[in-house]
């Protein structure tokens, strides 16, 4: 009735992560330092192994099956089904009809080319599934890719949060996004684009 | 150095004790006036027994401090310092006074005096982050006057009493700190 497939991009698709093959991956990543730059961390960065990860993804695994209102998705290419990063939706306030949007990827590079349609697929399924009235996202005032594509998906840049994050030898501000469902053209083009 | 870093004029900021503390918190989480004012989640009331154990791990991993007043020692509220990033030198504040013939005659503002001090002088902060709802006039008013700016706002972010309202973000940096103000 819908033939929406809510999971499914043409560059991407969101899928379950697996645990025991991610973990691997992630770890990986980690020695790269340009992977540091696209998770959102409100501490400094530690390197943790595949077996520190897979318990990490286990456990909020659990969380997320008791709570119900908390989502987690590994992206992956369709191509070839290799891991391009994680997107998390944190509890949301269902009250409030609010949620946010949590992102990583491999590094900027896979972000600035899978990035927009993953935000797109996430924009959908948090307003035709999820019912959100309000979409919250955010970006490090460095990331200048996840800015545009923010502002390219229909976020507004809200606020402004000065000199709250640490990297690299300097402080940087950290920009929250904002998107409404009203807001959201997604409806009218038909979804992830 | 003959200040006591945790006394203002009007309160000290204390340990909590929750053995005692807990019975006067649920008092006070019946006044839903006082939940929507504090958080964005539904008020409701709280069993004794689920609020303990909520007090125990919100004591447990953050900064937390009960609020007393100086003339008598009475409790009126909390409040704590959340989620410090020390790479950054940044944290949440979060501040509840939860009985109200203590509001608007200036115990909060002394309190946030005390634990902005606090935070700059002791803990070697940067800056002091903290969110407000647009419906709290009265707490932006407070953070205002002690300096916090107007860093942007979640639209729409919370709903209430059948609209929605914003949520607006607010920071201090060390360096737009006043200390003359908490003498």
């Amino acid at each position: 009735m819908f033939e929406t497939s809510l999971f499914q991009g043409e560059q991407v698709s969101l899928t379950a992560i697996r645990p025991e093959t991610d973990a691997q991956l992630e770890a990986r990543w980690m020695h790269d330092p340009d992977y540091f730059l696209t998770a959102r961390r409100s501490q400094p960065f530690r390197v943790q192994s595949a077996g520190q990860l897979k318990q990490a993804y286990e456990e909020e695994a659990k969380s997320a099956g008791r709570l119900t209102t908390q989502y987690q998705f590994a992206i992956r290419r369709c191509a070839d089904e290799e891991l391009v990063g994680f997107l998390r939706i944190p509890p949301v306030g269902w009250s409030n009809r609010a949620g946010a949007l949590e992102y990583r990827f491999a590094s900027p590079a896979e972000e600035a080319r899978f990035g927009l349609e993953t935000l797109r697929l996430a924009q959908r399924f948090a307003f035709e599934e999820l019912n959100l009235h309000r979409l919250t996202a955010y970006a490090p005032e460095h990331l200048d890719s996840r800015v545009a594509q923010l502002l390219a998906a229909g976020f507004l840049c809200e606020a402004r949060r000065r000199q709250v994050i640490y990297r690299a030898g300097r402080l940087w501000d950290e920009l929250v996004f904002g998107i409404l469902d009203t807001e959201w053209s997604g409806a009218k083009s038909g979804g992830a684009q | 150095m003959t200040t006591d870093t945790l006394t203002g004029k009007l309160v000290r900021l204390a340990a909590p004790n929750l053995d005692t503390d807990v019975e006067q918190s649920a008092a006070w989480e019946m006044d839903s006036e006082f939940q929507r004012l504090s958080g964005s989640e539904p008020a409701r009331p709280a069993p004794l027994a689920s609020l303990r154990d909520w007090m125990e791990a919100w004591v447990n991993e953050s900064n937390v401090f009960a609020i007393r007043t100086l003339a008598d020692d009475r409790l009126i509220g909390f409040m704590d310092l959340d989620g410090i990033n020390w790479a950054s030198g940044d944290s949440w504040v979060g501040i509840g006074l939860g009985d109200r013939r203590y509001w608007g005659q200036g115990f909060g503002t002394d309190a946030m005096r005390v634990i902005i001090r606090y935070a700059f002088e002791e803990l070697n902060l940067r800056r002091i982050s903290l969110t407000v709802f647009e419906y709290n006039p009265r707490a932006i008013r407070c953070y205002e006057n002690l300096g916090f700016r107007e860093e942007g706002r979640a639209r729409e972010r919370v709903r209430r009493a059948g609209r929605y309202w914003d949520m607006l973000y607010m920071g201090l940096l060390r360096e737009e700190w006043q200390p003359a103000e908490t003498k």
